[in-house]
Protein backbone atom coordinates (compact mmCIF):
# COMPACT_ATOMS: atom_id res chain seq x y z
CA UNK A 1 0.00 0.00 0.00
CA UNK A 2 1.62 3.36 -0.82
CA UNK A 3 1.94 6.15 1.36
CA UNK A 4 0.23 9.90 1.24
CA UNK A 5 2.27 12.38 -0.49
CA UNK A 6 2.30 16.21 -1.53
CA UNK A 7 0.36 16.69 -4.44
CA UNK A 8 2.49 19.53 -5.40
CA UNK A 9 5.87 21.20 -4.51
CA UNK A 10 3.67 24.35 -3.81
CA UNK A 11 1.45 22.46 -1.90
CA UNK A 12 4.75 22.15 0.62
CA UNK A 13 6.37 24.81 0.80
CA UNK A 14 2.97 26.65 1.87
CA UNK A 15 2.10 23.77 4.45
CA UNK A 16 5.99 24.50 5.93
CA UNK A 17 5.96 28.00 5.38
CA UNK A 18 2.01 27.97 7.17
CA UNK A 19 3.26 26.32 10.17
CA UNK A 20 6.39 28.70 10.56
CA UNK A 21 3.82 31.58 9.91
CA UNK A 22 2.46 32.03 13.44
CA UNK A 23 1.68 34.67 15.67
CA UNK A 24 5.23 34.93 16.71
CA UNK A 25 5.61 36.73 13.09
CA UNK A 26 3.18 39.48 14.10
CA UNK A 27 3.52 40.36 17.30
CA UNK A 28 7.03 39.02 19.06
CA UNK A 29 9.29 40.02 16.05
CA UNK A 30 8.38 43.94 15.93
CA UNK A 31 8.71 43.97 19.87
CA UNK A 32 12.15 41.96 20.19
CA UNK A 33 13.55 44.24 17.39
CA UNK A 34 12.26 47.67 18.52
CA UNK A 35 13.86 46.32 22.41
CA UNK A 36 17.12 45.33 20.81
CA UNK A 37 18.66 47.69 18.76
CA UNK A 38 15.77 48.75 16.08
CA UNK A 39 17.52 48.45 12.49
CA UNK A 40 20.78 47.57 13.93
CA UNK A 41 19.11 44.12 15.19
CA UNK A 42 18.90 43.18 11.64
CA UNK A 43 22.36 42.67 11.70
CA UNK A 44 22.49 39.94 13.91
CA UNK A 45 19.15 39.16 12.53
CA UNK A 46 20.10 37.99 9.18
CA UNK A 47 23.69 36.77 10.23
CA UNK A 48 21.58 34.20 12.24
CA UNK A 49 19.40 33.38 9.52
CA UNK A 50 22.56 32.34 7.58
CA UNK A 51 24.24 30.34 10.13
CA UNK A 52 21.16 28.77 12.35
CA UNK A 53 17.98 29.30 10.17
CA UNK A 54 18.60 28.34 7.26
CA UNK A 55 21.14 25.19 7.88
CA UNK A 56 18.50 24.25 10.28
CA UNK A 57 15.69 24.28 7.77
CA UNK A 58 17.93 22.26 4.93
CA UNK A 59 18.65 19.58 7.60
CA UNK A 60 14.74 19.24 8.78
CA UNK A 61 14.00 18.93 5.09
CA UNK A 62 16.64 16.61 4.16
CA UNK A 63 16.61 14.46 6.82
CA UNK A 64 12.57 14.16 7.03
CA UNK A 65 12.76 13.07 3.25
CA UNK A 66 15.50 10.60 3.68
CA UNK A 67 13.63 9.25 6.46
CA UNK A 68 10.65 8.95 5.03
CA UNK A 69 12.14 6.75 2.24
CA UNK A 70 12.56 4.00 4.69
CA UNK A 71 8.28 4.55 5.93
CA UNK A 72 9.64 6.71 8.69
CA UNK A 73 7.58 10.56 9.53
CA UNK A 74 8.89 11.17 12.75
CA UNK A 75 12.05 11.52 14.51
CA UNK A 76 12.48 8.51 16.25
CA UNK A 77 12.17 6.39 13.87
CA UNK A 78 14.15 8.43 11.21
CA UNK A 79 17.12 9.31 14.12
CA UNK A 80 17.49 5.58 14.57
CA UNK A 81 17.84 5.09 10.46
CA UNK A 82 20.35 7.79 10.96
CA UNK A 83 22.51 6.21 13.23
CA UNK A 84 21.36 2.12 13.57
CA UNK A 85 23.93 1.35 15.66
CA UNK A 86 23.27 3.22 18.46
CA UNK A 87 20.31 2.08 20.48
CA UNK A 88 19.69 5.14 22.10
CA UNK A 89 18.96 7.73 20.04
CA UNK A 90 15.06 6.96 19.11
CA UNK A 91 14.91 7.98 22.31
CA UNK A 92 16.39 11.48 21.93
CA UNK A 93 13.63 11.31 18.51
CA UNK A 94 10.79 11.32 21.07
CA UNK A 95 11.61 14.77 21.69
CA UNK A 96 10.20 15.54 18.20
CA UNK A 97 6.88 14.15 18.90
CA UNK A 98 6.55 15.26 22.64
CA UNK A 99 7.10 18.82 21.74
CA UNK A 100 4.39 19.22 19.01
CA UNK A 101 1.75 17.58 21.19
CA UNK A 102 2.48 19.86 24.34
CA UNK A 103 2.43 22.73 22.30
CA UNK A 104 -0.34 21.65 20.62
CA UNK A 105 -1.97 21.33 23.83
CA UNK A 106 -2.22 24.94 24.59
CA UNK A 107 -1.78 26.78 21.25
CA UNK A 108 -5.57 25.59 20.21
CA UNK A 109 -6.23 27.03 23.56
CA UNK A 110 -4.51 30.63 22.29
CA UNK A 111 -5.69 30.18 18.92
CA UNK A 112 -9.48 29.59 20.29
CA UNK A 113 -8.87 33.35 21.85
CA UNK A 114 -8.38 35.10 18.10
CA UNK A 115 -11.36 33.11 16.70
CA UNK A 116 -13.33 34.72 19.62
CA UNK A 117 -12.09 38.33 19.52
CA UNK A 118 -12.66 37.95 15.36
CA UNK A 119 -16.41 37.52 16.57
CA UNK A 120 -16.47 40.25 19.25
CA UNK A 121 -14.46 42.61 16.41
CA UNK A 122 -17.70 41.77 14.06
CA UNK A 123 -20.07 42.48 16.68
CA UNK A 124 -18.75 45.06 18.80
CA UNK A 125 -18.67 43.19 21.83
CA UNK A 126 -15.30 44.98 23.66
CA UNK A 127 -16.44 48.17 21.49
CA UNK A 128 -17.46 49.80 25.13
CA UNK A 129 -14.09 48.99 26.15
CA UNK A 130 -12.02 52.36 25.28
CA UNK A 131 -8.88 52.22 27.94
CA UNK A 132 -5.75 49.92 27.88
CA UNK A 133 -7.47 48.86 31.60
CA UNK A 134 -10.85 48.34 30.19
CA UNK A 135 -9.73 46.13 27.53
CA UNK A 136 -7.59 44.37 29.68
CA UNK A 137 -10.64 43.38 32.29
CA UNK A 138 -12.49 41.98 28.67
CA UNK A 139 -9.58 39.63 28.33
CA UNK A 140 -9.15 39.16 31.76
CA UNK A 141 -13.09 38.22 31.81
CA UNK A 142 -12.22 36.08 29.28
CA UNK A 143 -9.53 33.79 30.19
CA UNK A 144 -11.53 33.15 33.36
CA UNK A 145 -9.28 35.32 35.30
CA UNK A 146 -11.53 38.28 36.18
CA UNK A 147 -13.56 36.43 38.85
CA UNK A 148 -17.08 36.71 39.44
CA UNK A 149 -17.26 40.79 39.00
CA UNK A 150 -15.88 40.77 35.73
CA UNK A 151 -18.58 43.00 34.26
CA UNK A 152 -17.68 41.04 30.64
CA UNK A 153 -17.82 37.65 31.25
CA UNK A 154 -19.33 35.38 34.18
CA UNK A 155 -17.08 32.81 33.31
CA UNK A 156 -15.49 30.38 30.68
CA UNK A 157 -17.90 29.47 28.83
CA UNK A 158 -17.71 31.48 25.67
CA UNK A 159 -14.02 31.13 25.76
CA UNK A 160 -14.76 27.20 26.16
CA UNK A 161 -17.34 27.20 22.68
CA UNK A 162 -14.51 29.16 20.84
CA UNK A 163 -12.38 26.18 22.02
CA UNK A 164 -14.28 23.40 21.30
CA UNK A 165 -14.62 24.97 17.81
CA UNK A 166 -11.04 25.06 17.28
CA UNK A 167 -10.00 21.85 18.55
CA UNK A 168 -12.68 20.70 15.86
CA UNK A 169 -11.35 22.58 12.82
CA UNK A 170 -7.88 20.96 13.52
CA UNK A 171 -8.11 17.23 14.01
CA UNK A 172 -10.65 17.55 11.21
CA UNK A 173 -7.91 19.02 8.90
CA UNK A 174 -5.58 16.90 10.19
CA UNK A 175 -7.61 13.99 9.69
CA UNK A 176 -7.96 14.35 5.79
CA UNK A 177 -4.64 13.78 5.27
CA UNK A 178 -1.79 15.14 4.00
CA UNK A 179 -3.03 15.94 0.57
CA UNK A 180 -7.09 16.68 1.10
CA UNK A 181 -6.19 18.11 4.16
CA UNK A 182 -3.03 20.09 5.07
CA UNK A 183 -2.06 20.83 1.62
CA UNK A 184 -5.51 21.83 0.52
CA UNK A 185 -5.81 23.96 3.46
CA UNK A 186 -2.47 25.77 3.11
CA UNK A 187 -3.00 26.52 -0.02
CA UNK A 188 -6.05 29.29 0.22
CA UNK A 189 -5.01 29.81 3.81
CA UNK A 190 -1.45 31.27 3.08
CA UNK A 191 -2.44 33.26 0.00
CA UNK A 192 -5.57 34.51 2.03
CA UNK A 193 -3.16 35.29 5.14
CA UNK A 194 -1.22 37.43 2.90
CA UNK A 195 -3.91 39.40 0.84
CA UNK A 196 -5.64 40.05 4.46
CA UNK A 197 -1.97 41.33 5.57
CA UNK A 198 -1.22 43.07 2.63
CA UNK A 199 -4.87 45.30 3.53
CA UNK A 200 -3.79 46.05 7.11
CA UNK A 201 -0.51 47.21 6.39
CA UNK A 202 -1.62 49.68 3.56
CA UNK A 203 -4.39 50.67 6.31
CA UNK A 204 -1.48 51.33 9.00
CA UNK A 205 1.32 52.85 6.84
CA UNK A 206 -1.69 55.41 5.33
CA UNK A 207 -2.43 56.95 8.52
CA UNK A 208 -0.38 59.59 8.36
CA UNK A 209 -0.40 60.85 11.21
CA UNK A 210 -3.73 60.31 13.48
CA UNK A 211 -3.66 62.73 16.27
CA UNK A 212 -3.27 66.32 14.76
CA UNK A 213 -2.49 67.33 18.82
CA UNK A 214 0.19 65.16 18.84
CA UNK A 215 2.16 65.62 15.27
CA UNK A 216 5.40 63.57 16.35
CA UNK A 217 3.08 60.39 16.78
CA UNK A 218 3.06 59.49 13.07
CA UNK A 219 3.49 56.70 11.28
CA UNK A 220 6.68 57.15 10.05
CA UNK A 221 8.23 57.87 13.25
CA UNK A 222 6.51 54.66 14.36
CA UNK A 223 8.37 52.69 11.44
CA UNK A 224 11.64 54.88 13.16
CA UNK A 225 10.79 53.49 16.74
CA UNK A 226 11.41 49.94 15.05
CA UNK A 227 14.16 50.65 12.30
CA UNK A 228 16.33 53.40 13.67
CA UNK A 229 19.61 51.98 14.30
CA UNK A 230 21.30 51.91 17.75
CA UNK A 231 24.88 51.03 17.07
CA UNK A 232 25.47 50.55 20.83
CA UNK A 233 22.99 47.34 20.56
CA UNK A 234 25.77 45.13 18.51
CA UNK A 235 27.82 45.43 21.49
CA UNK A 236 25.65 43.76 23.69
CA UNK A 237 25.50 39.92 24.12
CA UNK A 238 21.83 40.03 25.04
CA UNK A 239 20.54 41.43 21.20
CA UNK A 240 22.63 38.75 19.22
CA UNK A 241 21.01 36.32 21.43
CA UNK A 242 18.03 37.77 21.10
CA UNK A 243 18.61 37.46 17.12
CA UNK A 244 19.32 33.69 17.49
CA UNK A 245 16.30 32.93 19.63
CA UNK A 246 13.90 34.72 17.08
CA UNK A 247 15.25 33.26 14.05
CA UNK A 248 15.35 29.84 15.65
CA UNK A 249 11.63 30.45 16.89
CA UNK A 250 10.50 32.23 14.01
CA UNK A 251 11.54 29.10 11.21
CA UNK A 252 9.69 26.12 13.36
CA UNK A 253 12.82 24.54 13.36
CA UNK A 254 13.53 21.73 16.40
CA UNK A 255 9.83 21.25 16.42
CA UNK A 256 10.14 17.88 14.65
CA UNK A 257 7.33 19.07 12.18
CA UNK A 258 9.42 20.25 8.78
CA UNK A 259 10.57 16.71 8.95
CA UNK A 260 7.00 15.07 9.18
CA UNK A 261 6.24 16.91 6.70
CA UNK A 262 9.47 16.29 4.22
CA UNK A 263 8.93 12.57 5.04
CA UNK A 264 5.65 12.53 2.83
CA UNK A 265 8.29 13.86 -0.45
CA UNK A 266 10.04 11.48 -3.13
CA UNK A 267 13.31 10.65 -3.44
CA UNK A 268 14.08 12.86 -6.36
CA UNK A 269 11.84 15.77 -5.05
CA UNK A 270 13.52 18.78 -4.36
CA UNK A 271 14.29 19.84 -1.01
CA UNK A 272 17.08 22.31 -1.08
CA UNK A 273 14.98 25.26 -2.73
CA UNK A 274 12.05 25.07 -1.56
CA UNK A 275 13.57 25.12 2.28
CA UNK A 276 14.37 28.40 0.83
CA UNK A 277 11.48 28.99 -0.49
CA UNK A 278 9.56 28.53 2.59
CA UNK A 279 12.14 30.37 5.03
CA UNK A 280 12.07 33.29 2.92
CA UNK A 281 7.82 33.40 3.02
CA UNK A 282 8.49 33.55 6.65
CA UNK A 283 10.54 35.98 6.81
CA UNK A 284 8.66 38.15 4.13
CA UNK A 285 5.35 38.12 6.57
CA UNK A 286 7.66 38.74 9.66
CA UNK A 287 9.68 41.49 8.87
CA UNK A 288 8.08 43.40 5.85
CA UNK A 289 4.53 42.97 6.74
CA UNK A 290 4.75 42.31 10.63
CA UNK A 291 7.60 44.68 11.18
CA UNK A 292 4.38 47.30 9.63
CA UNK A 293 1.79 46.51 11.77
CA UNK A 294 1.62 46.44 15.60
CA UNK A 295 4.66 48.92 16.52
CA UNK A 296 3.83 52.16 13.82
CA UNK A 297 0.42 51.42 14.62
CA UNK A 298 0.98 51.53 18.14
CA UNK A 299 3.49 54.60 17.99
CA UNK A 300 0.96 56.45 16.19
CA UNK A 301 -2.10 55.80 18.67
CA UNK A 302 0.23 55.86 22.40
CA UNK A 303 3.02 57.90 21.42
CA UNK A 304 6.71 56.85 22.74
CA UNK A 305 5.99 56.26 26.40
CA UNK A 306 2.94 54.20 25.62
CA UNK A 307 4.75 51.76 23.23
CA UNK A 308 7.48 50.90 25.25
CA UNK A 309 5.42 49.93 28.00
CA UNK A 310 3.75 47.23 25.83
CA UNK A 311 6.20 46.60 22.81
CA UNK A 312 7.67 43.30 24.75
CA UNK A 313 4.42 41.99 26.02
CA UNK A 314 3.27 40.08 23.21
CA UNK A 315 -0.58 39.17 24.28
CA UNK A 316 -1.05 42.88 25.51
CA UNK A 317 0.17 43.95 22.00
CA UNK A 318 -2.68 41.35 20.54
CA UNK A 319 -5.02 41.28 22.57
CA UNK A 320 -5.66 44.64 24.53
CA UNK A 321 -2.87 47.67 22.04
CA UNK A 322 -4.51 46.48 18.74
CA UNK A 323 -8.32 46.00 19.21
CA UNK A 324 -7.73 49.47 20.72
CA UNK A 325 -5.90 51.42 17.99
CA UNK A 326 -8.30 49.60 15.92
CA UNK A 327 -11.16 51.00 17.17
CA UNK A 328 -10.08 54.09 16.50
CA UNK A 329 -9.81 53.95 13.04
CA UNK A 330 -13.07 54.02 10.16
CA UNK A 331 -14.20 50.90 10.18
CA UNK A 332 -12.78 49.91 13.11
CA UNK A 333 -15.01 46.74 13.39
CA UNK A 334 -13.96 44.79 10.13
CA UNK A 335 -10.43 46.09 10.68
CA UNK A 336 -10.28 44.42 14.33
CA UNK A 337 -12.16 41.49 12.40
CA UNK A 338 -9.12 41.32 9.31
CA UNK A 339 -6.44 41.26 12.50
CA UNK A 340 -7.77 38.51 14.60
CA UNK A 341 -8.58 36.53 11.90
CA UNK A 342 -5.21 37.29 10.00
CA UNK A 343 -4.00 35.38 13.22
CA UNK A 344 -6.27 32.99 13.75
CA UNK A 345 -5.83 31.16 9.99
CA UNK A 346 -1.85 31.75 11.15
CA UNK A 347 -2.22 29.80 14.38
CA UNK A 348 -3.98 27.14 12.69
CA UNK A 349 -1.45 26.63 9.55
CA UNK A 350 0.88 26.27 12.87
CA UNK A 351 -1.11 23.98 14.69
CA UNK A 352 -2.17 21.04 12.33
CA UNK A 353 1.75 20.88 11.47
CA UNK A 354 1.80 20.31 14.85
CA UNK A 355 -0.59 17.58 15.27
CA UNK A 356 1.00 15.73 12.59
CA UNK A 357 4.40 14.04 14.14
CA UNK A 358 1.80 12.21 16.85
CA UNK A 359 -0.62 11.05 14.29
CA UNK A 360 1.92 9.98 11.70
CA UNK A 361 3.84 7.63 14.69
CA UNK A 362 0.81 6.25 15.48
CA UNK A 363 -0.17 5.66 11.10
CA UNK A 364 4.26 4.66 10.63
CA UNK A 365 4.73 2.56 13.97
CA UNK A 366 1.42 0.70 14.82
CA UNK A 367 -0.32 0.45 11.27
CA UNK A 368 -3.65 2.53 12.68
CA UNK A 369 -5.53 3.99 9.98
CA UNK A 370 -5.21 7.89 9.72
CA UNK A 371 -8.72 8.53 11.63
CA UNK A 372 -7.77 6.18 14.62
CA UNK A 373 -4.51 7.42 14.53
CA UNK A 374 -6.57 11.36 14.73
CA UNK A 375 -9.60 10.21 16.96
CA UNK A 376 -6.19 8.85 19.43
CA UNK A 377 -4.64 12.43 19.14
CA UNK A 378 -7.67 14.33 19.54
CA UNK A 379 -8.53 12.56 23.08
CA UNK A 380 -5.18 12.67 24.28
CA UNK A 381 -4.87 16.32 23.59
CA UNK A 382 -8.47 17.38 24.48
CA UNK A 383 -7.65 16.11 27.92
CA UNK A 384 -4.18 17.66 27.69
CA UNK A 385 -5.75 20.53 27.14
CA UNK A 386 -8.03 20.62 30.19
CA UNK A 387 -5.58 21.99 32.74
CA UNK A 388 -4.47 24.95 29.85
CA UNK A 389 -7.99 26.17 30.34
CA UNK A 390 -8.99 25.72 34.12
CA UNK A 391 -6.04 26.54 35.22
CA UNK A 392 -4.40 29.22 33.31
CA UNK A 393 -3.97 32.00 35.73
CA UNK A 394 -1.59 29.11 37.60
CA UNK A 395 1.34 29.01 35.42
CA UNK A 396 0.13 25.81 33.86
CA UNK A 397 0.48 27.61 30.43
CA UNK A 398 3.87 29.09 30.94
CA UNK A 399 5.33 25.19 32.19
CA UNK A 400 4.24 23.53 28.87
CA UNK A 401 5.82 26.50 27.15
CA UNK A 402 8.81 26.45 28.79
CA UNK A 403 9.40 22.75 28.15
CA UNK A 404 7.44 22.42 24.86
CA UNK A 405 9.47 25.53 23.06
CA UNK A 406 12.42 26.67 25.03
CA UNK A 407 13.83 23.27 26.34
CA UNK A 408 12.68 20.81 23.56
CA UNK A 409 13.36 23.11 20.26
CA UNK A 410 17.00 23.81 21.52
CA UNK A 411 17.51 20.24 22.55
CA UNK A 412 16.16 18.78 19.41
CA UNK A 413 17.34 21.11 17.15
CA UNK A 414 21.28 20.48 18.78
CA UNK A 415 20.98 16.87 18.45
CA UNK A 416 19.74 16.67 14.80
CA UNK A 417 22.16 19.30 13.90
CA UNK A 418 25.39 16.37 15.47
CA UNK A 419 23.37 13.67 13.51
CA UNK A 420 23.31 15.08 10.22
CA UNK A 421 27.05 16.52 9.94
CA UNK A 422 29.05 14.19 11.79
CA UNK A 423 27.18 11.04 12.42
CA UNK A 424 25.54 10.73 9.21
CA UNK A 425 28.89 12.20 7.55
CA UNK A 426 28.95 15.89 5.37
CA UNK A 427 29.79 13.62 2.76
CA UNK A 428 26.23 11.67 2.61
CA UNK A 429 24.60 14.95 4.22
CA UNK A 430 25.66 16.97 1.05
CA UNK A 431 24.45 14.26 -1.52
CA UNK A 432 20.69 13.63 0.39
CA UNK A 433 21.11 17.02 0.56
CA UNK A 434 21.76 17.81 -3.58
CA UNK A 435 19.53 14.58 -4.69
CA UNK A 436 17.10 16.49 -7.40
CA UNK A 437 17.75 19.66 -6.05
CA UNK A 438 16.65 22.77 -8.49
CA UNK A 439 19.15 24.67 -6.86
CA UNK A 440 23.38 24.07 -5.55
CA UNK A 441 24.16 25.63 -2.15
CA UNK A 442 26.92 27.07 -2.10
CA UNK A 443 29.86 25.00 -0.80
CA UNK A 444 30.39 26.97 2.65
CA UNK A 445 27.25 26.19 3.53
CA UNK A 446 29.30 22.34 4.40
CA UNK A 447 31.37 23.92 6.65
CA UNK A 448 28.83 26.02 8.10
CA UNK A 449 26.27 22.82 8.78
CA UNK A 450 29.04 21.17 9.73
CA UNK A 451 30.70 23.27 12.38
CA UNK A 452 28.85 26.98 12.78
CA UNK A 453 25.42 25.55 12.98
CA UNK A 454 26.19 22.43 15.45
CA UNK A 455 28.57 25.19 17.65
CA UNK A 456 25.85 27.95 17.59
CA UNK A 457 23.40 25.75 18.76
CA UNK A 458 25.24 24.58 21.97
CA UNK A 459 26.44 27.82 22.71
CA UNK A 460 22.63 29.11 23.19
CA UNK A 461 21.99 25.33 24.67
CA UNK A 462 24.62 26.44 27.46
CA UNK A 463 23.97 30.56 27.77
CA UNK A 464 19.96 29.61 28.40
CA UNK A 465 20.41 26.69 30.71
CA UNK A 466 22.47 28.78 32.81
CA UNK A 467 20.61 32.51 32.18
CA UNK A 468 17.41 31.61 32.13
CA UNK A 469 16.56 27.54 32.53
CA UNK A 470 18.24 27.47 35.83
CA UNK A 471 15.52 30.03 37.75
CA UNK A 472 12.49 27.98 35.88
CA UNK A 473 13.19 24.86 36.78
CA UNK A 474 14.07 25.67 40.51
CA UNK A 475 10.71 27.59 40.82
CA UNK A 476 12.20 30.67 41.37
CA UNK A 477 10.37 32.39 38.96
CA UNK A 478 7.15 30.92 40.09
CA UNK A 479 4.52 32.36 42.78
CA UNK A 480 3.90 29.93 45.67
CA UNK A 481 0.49 29.93 45.38
CA UNK A 482 1.10 28.59 41.75
CA UNK A 483 4.45 26.09 42.01
CA UNK A 484 1.58 23.03 43.37
CA UNK A 485 0.00 23.75 40.41
CA UNK A 486 3.51 23.88 38.23
CA UNK A 487 4.62 21.10 39.60
CA UNK A 488 1.58 18.56 38.85
CA UNK A 489 2.06 20.22 35.58
CA UNK A 490 5.85 19.27 34.91
CA UNK A 491 4.76 15.73 36.20
CA UNK A 492 2.57 15.07 33.86
CA UNK A 493 4.87 16.49 31.38
CA UNK A 494 7.66 13.78 33.03
CA UNK A 495 4.67 10.86 32.12
CA UNK A 496 3.64 12.25 28.68
CA UNK A 497 7.73 11.73 27.87
CA UNK A 498 8.06 8.40 29.55
CA UNK A 499 4.86 6.81 28.10
CA UNK A 500 6.04 8.12 24.37
CA UNK A 501 9.61 6.48 25.11
CA UNK A 502 7.93 3.42 25.77
CA UNK A 503 5.61 2.96 23.02
CA UNK A 504 8.68 4.03 20.93
CA UNK A 505 11.00 0.88 23.38
CA UNK A 506 7.30 -1.37 22.07
CA UNK A 507 7.43 -0.64 18.81
CA UNK A 508 11.02 -1.69 17.91
CA UNK A 509 11.01 -5.23 20.70
CA UNK A 510 8.00 -6.11 18.29
CA UNK A 511 10.24 -5.12 14.86
CA UNK A 512 12.87 -6.93 16.31
CA UNK A 513 10.83 -9.73 17.39
CA UNK A 514 9.37 -9.90 14.09
CA UNK A 515 12.61 -10.21 11.93
CA UNK A 516 13.59 -12.62 14.55
CA UNK B 1 12.59 58.72 11.22
CA UNK B 2 16.25 58.66 10.24
CA UNK B 3 17.78 58.26 7.05
CA UNK B 4 19.74 55.26 8.74
CA UNK B 5 16.17 53.61 9.80
CA UNK B 6 14.93 54.07 6.31
CA UNK B 7 18.26 52.75 5.12
CA UNK B 8 17.88 50.21 7.08
CA UNK B 9 14.28 48.90 6.21
CA UNK B 10 14.02 49.96 2.63
CA UNK B 11 17.62 46.82 2.77
CA UNK B 12 16.06 44.65 4.58
CA UNK B 13 13.11 44.89 2.95
CA UNK B 14 15.14 44.52 -0.59
CA UNK B 15 16.81 41.66 0.59
CA UNK B 16 13.93 39.53 1.73
CA UNK B 17 11.62 40.07 -1.33
CA UNK B 18 13.92 39.66 -3.60
CA UNK B 19 15.14 36.23 -2.23
CA UNK B 20 11.60 35.62 -1.97
CA UNK B 21 11.02 36.65 -5.76
CA UNK B 22 13.70 34.64 -6.92
CA UNK B 23 12.68 31.23 -4.76
CA UNK B 24 9.05 31.51 -6.13
CA UNK B 25 9.95 32.16 -9.49
CA UNK B 26 12.25 29.32 -9.45
CA UNK B 27 9.60 26.75 -7.39
CA UNK B 28 7.06 27.98 -10.13
CA UNK B 29 9.36 27.10 -13.39
CA UNK B 30 11.28 24.36 -12.02
CA UNK B 31 10.34 21.50 -14.48
CA UNK B 32 10.08 18.66 -11.74
CA UNK B 33 6.84 16.96 -11.81
CA UNK B 34 4.16 17.12 -8.86
CA UNK B 35 5.68 15.11 -5.63
CA UNK B 36 2.94 12.32 -6.00
CA UNK B 37 0.08 11.10 -7.61
CA UNK B 38 -0.69 7.79 -5.27
CA UNK B 39 -2.33 9.17 -2.16
CA UNK B 40 -3.91 6.10 -0.05
CA UNK B 41 -5.34 6.54 2.98
CA UNK B 42 -4.16 3.43 4.92
CA UNK B 43 -0.48 3.57 6.11
CA UNK B 44 2.30 0.81 4.91
CA UNK B 45 5.49 0.04 3.72
CA UNK B 46 6.89 2.60 1.09
CA UNK B 47 6.95 1.51 -2.15
CA UNK B 48 10.54 2.77 -2.59
CA UNK B 49 12.55 2.00 0.46
CA UNK B 50 16.12 2.22 -0.38
CA UNK B 51 18.66 0.50 1.13
CA UNK B 52 20.12 1.52 4.64
CA UNK B 53 23.41 4.26 4.42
Amino acid sequence: MARQRWNSKLGVILAVAGSAVGLGNFLRFPGVAAGNGGGAFMIPYFISFLLLGLPLMWIEWTIGRFGGGFGHSTAPGIFHTMWQKNRFIKYFGVIGIFGPVVIFAYYTYVESWLLGYSFFALSGHYAGCDSQQSMKTFLEGYQGLGGPGNPHFAGLTTAYVFFLITFVINVSIVSFGIRRGIERFCKWALPLLFIVAAVLVVRVLTLGTPDAAHPERSIANGLGFLWNPDWSALLRGRVWLAAAGQIFFTLSCGFGVILTYASYLRRQDDVALSGLTAATANEMTEVVLGGSLVIPAAFAFLGPAGIEEVALKVFDLGFVTMPLILQKMAFGQAFGFLWFFLLFVAGVTSSISLAMPAVAFMEDEFNLTRREACVIFGIVTFVLCQPVIFFYGNGVLDEMDFWGVSVGLVVFATIEAILFGWIFGMENAWTELHTGSDIRIPGIYRFIIKFITPLFLIAILVIWFFQDWTDVILLKTTTPENRPFVMITRLGLLGLFVFLSVMVWIVWRRRAQREG
Amino acid sequence: MKLGGWIFMLISWGIIIGLFVYCMVRTLTSGNPPSGEDEEDQPGPRPEIRKDV
